[in-house]
């Protein structure tokens, strides 16, 4: 947990190409309210607006969307998922005919009938119909217009505006979402269309002729939507092909087909293109909004007393610091000094107590930057700002916001501090980290040349054996077998990570370095990062753990129940010349309130040591009891997640075996 | 990313929304039949989360407490029917297979149902218990049981507690004469000191590595004494006989007696120290009550409700007295082996400096919360000399 906050970049700005900037720009709000033309819900008529296709909808297909909707009182998200199951259903063409649209007619008057009730209700009534299922708020069509157009009308202004925030949030959410995993949900067409290759159009071809005539022709005709037009093209040669049954020179076909219409394809590449930056101009602003929430939730939980408690007792991180501040003067004498995310203000009373000239402690929580105030002023650091050359002592300046945002009242010039010092780190280092702003703070404050406290971070990763996880507990309950619950509790680990305290026996293996920064130099986005280890049993852990019942080899065989995260930050002799120092978060030094972070595997892997690999031992798979592995060896990313402040972690297994063999085990990914 | 300790019991209850339909009412109405409200479900997710089962289990004073009095009725236990309403991961469920009943109804509304089927089939119970997923209120069996057991208690006993669900499957179930297991409970409130504590919230801030930060106070105060806190208390800082707050007889006690829970003290304190706050704790007994105390209180007695102080005070005094062979009894109270429970703690804002003997008088009500069922507030009027104060608190 870093001791308080600064906004990292906003992520806009840090997620979109620069270019598109200017486009958004240029776009200006005028173009984005500007109509868009829709496709049809059913047929591949497209219309000048989505209000056009809603009405079209009425007339031509007997389906009053708008009305439904009013009478079934759907709110934003079950509209939302409405338009995507019917696109997917008639993209399917699964059931997509007269009757089944009568029949989700029917359904949505049935819960109109019952609206008050569901509204209360949430979720929770026992027969939810197949549309309201999560995974059709991810869109069919990309940039569908009508997924903005569906409340155009009708409701009062107050509600909208409300809406639209959320609105916008959710979409950009999904189609985040979508674009991640575009591959995963290419039930609609246009998806597999887009993504080209031949796999997908061997699909494409298989999907498509499983569709009925009439939509056939319908795609077909050529009216058709820009954003379908290839699948138009490849429709009629199919349909003329389809007789002859032979899927595979179709996908063929279809192929070249496809790339010749692609490569002339500008005419159908404009309309999309506009529809793209239209909604960059939303997203960017909701996504600025959302940073701001995110941060506000942020900043709010780090004026929250209790952890300013948690930080200031954790004796090892405040000592770290004092000694880094205090006890190099040669670093910190007349110095000018900046903190980002004060705090308490702690580190910059060491800072001032070490003979600073000038110290600016900056917070994004206002309460806190009050506090900091306070305090600074209650033991005569603060700087007295009505007579500036009053006191000699009163050297400390505490502004309160995002250091992005402080250029008019920084007491400072640019590139004029000596010693940047922040204590920024959040568990497994990097979650909810302020890193982004100190990196910030770093290129537009610090002098060329000067300090960076800490000035590296070292993240690392062991095994740990049976006692890193409940299950011993589990197996004897008041003599009782209760082992289900105890694996359930693993099983429940292998999804997300566990934030504790490792015990330095239960630590089996060698450790392994994942990533190291230099703080001086690093960019924000190396925080990304993808990394190979290797760990082997250590030689003491077999006398401790006598878990082998494997009469036959006489092994001792240990488990790798999963892997322990944690991190060092060093305050070295590069700038800390007097007396350097480590501020270690691992198991095998005093416990921190950032404690370790725990990754369980799925499956334990079985370890032996390297010297006893020269007998033969092959009965079963690498890493069971009958093979147990010399060595577990594996591929560690962590990677900002599209959460704000957060980070996902993917890991992926192998055990290799004394005769290297190698078992992988599949990829999990952490959720936090 | 999840911290193993961070989920108590206590903060359990903090995953449930903030914003809660109004259960009563929409349950009265009959609009919300059978299907769980959010609210309930987030609780029953909330105890689904394995780690406070870890606790719960782990605490040895609670779950001896219970083997001991389900061993102790044994004989009562043998060939009958019982039902264990909030079985967990089973345990008391196994406990009664043991002592020879011949059908145990295993009932959970949270995920942990799943994990207690399991146990059961590892212990190779599956033919004695059946482990029932789904709320007590939605079951249907078919045959009346012999005896209940329950670990419903809360926090301040009442709290967050299941004896609604107790109540209504004694009322639907239990055969007359069968066993209520626990079959009393009593909610104590004394006044106490605590200058550690206060010391250990306040003085830090005098001096954090030499550092006056007492500008942090104001916060400090607010965080550490606006809402109830749950610790251990030493027995040395209570500063006067319990008092009786509420008793309950598990085998009559009604829903709407618990709505609104009220009592009126005046206690003096037996030493000379600040008063910092009070202290709210319970404890349990396991069948017949202590013969003296039945002799002393005839429990059908009309007189009864005009003479609980009186009779809580016997009980507690009686219970130091008491062997485990005439009652077993499960006491949280702060002289007590200490249980996840704990001690409530009301603290005040500013101590009172109280003499030896002086009276301290006030009165406590414990209510249902409106903006949330499942909250309780707390109402404390106290004075002593010359100081009178209103403390007002909801338990999250």
């Amino acid at each position: 947990m870093a001791a308080s906050m600064r906004p990292p970049p906003e992520i806009d700005s840090d997620e979109e190409e620069s270019g598109d900037w200017e486009e958004w720009q240029a776009g200006g709000p005028e173009e984005a309210e500007e109509e868009e033309a829709a496709q049809c819900l059913f047929c591949s008529d497209e219309l000048p607006s989505s209000k056009a296709v809603f009405q079209h909808c009425a007339e031509a297909h007997s389906f009053d969307f708008l009305k439904l909707r009013a009478d079934a009182g759907l709110d934003f998200y079950d509209t939302l998922r409405l338009i995507n199951f019917i696109r997917s259903k008639v993209a399917e063409n699964k059931s997509w005919s007269a009757e089944a649209s009568l029949e989700l007619q029917e359904s949505l008057r049935e819960q109109a009938g019952l609206s008050v009730d569901t509204k209360q209700k949430g979720t929770a009534s026992s027969s939810v119909p197949a549309w309201k299922d999560d995974k059709f708020l991810t869109p069919v069509l990309e940039n569908d217009p009508l997924l903005y157009g569906f409340d155009d009308e009708g409701e009062d202004d107050d509600v909208e505006e409300m809406n639209a925030v959320d609105r916008n949030a959710a979409l950009r959410e999904l189609l985040e979402d979508k674009s991640n995993s575009a591959a995963s949900t290419s039930t609609g067409l246009e998806v597999l269309a887009e993504t080209g290759t031949r796999n997908d159009l061997a699909d494409l071809t298989k999907v498509f002729l499983s569709l009925g005539d009439d939509i056939r022709e319908e795609l077909a005709s050529p009216l058709d939507v820009p954003m379908t037009a290839d699948v138009a093209a490849e429709s009629s040669s199919n349909s003329s092909l389809q007789d002859d049954g032979a899927p595979d020179l179709i996908a063929v076909e279809v192929d070249e087909e496809l790339s010749v219409k692609s490569s002339n394809g500008t005419e159908p590449e404009l309309p999309k293109k506009k529809g793209k930056k239209d909604l960059k101009v939303t997203f960017a602003e909701v996504a600025k909004r959302e940073a701001r929430n995110v941060n506000k939730d942020y900043f709010g939980s780090y004026s929250a007393f209790g952890i300013h408690r948690e930080m200031l007792s954790d004796k090892v991180r405040t000592d770290a610091y004092r000694d880094a501040l205090v006890a190099n003067p040669s670093l910190l004498k007349n110095a000018v000094v900046m903190d980002v995310g004060c705090g308490t203000g702690i580190l910059s009373l060491f800072a001032a107590q070490a003979g600073a000239s000038k110290v600016i402690a900056v917070d994004g929580s206002s309460k806190m930057a009050a506090v900091a105030t306070e305090i600074s002023k209650a033991n005569g650091f603060l700087k007295d700002t009505s007579s500036p050359e009053s006191s000699s002592k009163g050297v400390m300046t505490v502004l309160s916001g995002m250091i992005e945002e402080l250029d008019e009242t920084m007491p400072v010039e640019v590139h004029g501090v000596d010693v940047l010092v922040s204590e920024w780190m959040g568990y497994c280092l990097l979650f909810e980290s302020m890193l982004p702003s100190v990196l910030h703070a770093r290129d537009r404050w610090l002098k060329p040349g000067g300090a960076i406290l800490p000035d590296t971070a070292e993240m690392f990763v062991a095994g740990f054996g049976k006692g890193g996880t409940s299950l011993s507990f589990w197996e004897n309950v008041y003599g009782f077998n209760m082992k289900s619950v105890g694996e359930e509790v693993v099983r429940d680990a292998t999804q997300a990570p566990i934030i504790d305290v490792v015990d330095s026996k239960d630590v089996i293996t060698t450790s392994a370095l994942i990533q190291a920064f230099d703080l001086a130099t690093m960019k924000a986005d190396d925080t990304d990062f993808t990394s190979q280890f290797k760990l082997e049993l250590l030689p003491s852990s077999r006398d401790t753990s006598k878990e082998s019942t494997n009469e036959a080899t006489k092994l001792d065989v240990v488990w790798c129940y999963g892997l322990v995260v944690w991190f060092d930050t060093g305050f070295t002799e590069r700038f800390c010349k007097d007396k350097p120092v480590l501020l270690s978060t691992s198991p095998h030094t005093p416990r921190t309130h950032w404690s370790q972070t725990i990754l369980t595997f799925k499956e334990p892997i079985a370890l032996c040591a390297h010297d006893a690999s020269s007998e033969k031992m092959d009965k079963g798979k690498v890493g069971s009891e009958g093979c147990p592995a010399s060595a577990i060896t594996g591929r560690i990313s962590i990677a900002r997640s599209h959460r704000h402040r957060s980070i996902d972690i993917s890991l992926e297994t192998s055990a290799v075996s004394p005769s290297n063999a190698i078992r992988t085990w599949p990829v999990q990914m952490f959720d936090i | 990313m999840r911290d193993k300790y961070a989920l108590t019991r206590r903060s359990a209850s903090r995953l449930l929304p903030l914003v809660a339909p109004p259960v009563a009412a929409a349950a009265k109405e009959g609009v919300v039949p059978a299907s769980f409200l959010e609210q309930d479900r987030a609780y029953f997710q909330a105890y689904s989360h394995v780690g406070i089962h870890e606790e719960m289990i782990k605490d040895r004073a609670r779950t001896d407490a219970y083997r001991d009095a389900i061993m102790f009725h044994a004989d009562f236990i043998r060939d009958k029917v019982v039902m264990d309403v909030g079985c967990g991961t089973g345990i008391l469920s196994i406990f009664c297979a043991f002592a020879g009943a011949r059908k145990v109804y295993a009932v959970d509304a949270s995920d942990i149902a799943v994990q207690a089927k399991e146990v059961v089939k590892a212990n190779r119970l599956s033919d004695v218990i059946t482990v029932l997923h789904g709320r007590v209120e939605d079951l249907n069996i078919n045959e009346k049981v012999d005896v209940i057991v329950s670990e419903w208690m809360g926090y301040m006993l009442l709290y967050e507690s299941m004896l609604g669900s107790v109540i209504y499957a004694r009322d639907r179930w239990l055969k007359t004469g069968g066993l209520m297991l626990p079959s009393f409970a009593t909610l104590y409130m004394a006044p106490v000191t605590n200058a550690e504590k206060y010391s250990e919230c306040i003085d830090f801030w005098r001096s954090v590595y030499g550092i006056d930060m007492s500008a942090m106070l104001p916060l400090a105060k607010q965080h550490s004494f606006e809402e109830p806190c749950i610790e251990n208390i030493a027995a040395e800082s209570v500063l006067s006989w319990p008092i009786v707050i509420k008793q309950i007889n598990c085998k009559t006690i009604t829903i709407a007696e618990l709505e609104s829970v009220k009592a009126d003290f005046s206690v003096s304190s037996i030493m000379t120290a600040p008063l910092h706050g009070f202290a709210l704790w319970f404890d349990v007994s396991f069948g017949t009550r202590v013969t003296q105390q039945t002799d002393l209180q005839s429990e059908t007695s009309l007189g009864r409700s005009l003479a609980v102080d009186h009779d809580g005070v016997e009980i507690c005094r009686s219970k130091k007295r008491a062997k485990p062979s005439d009652c077993i009894v499960l006491s949280t109270a702060p002289d007590s082996t200490p249980t996840h429970w704990a001690q409530t703690l009301l603290y005040v804002y500013d101590p009172i400096e109280v003499k030896q003997d002086q009276e301290i008088s006030g009165s406590i009500e414990l209510s249902q919360s409106k903006e949330n069922p499942r909250f309780m507030n707390i109402f404390l009027k106290y004075r002593s000399g010359t100081r009178e104060c209103v403390k007002e608190s909801v338990m999250r």
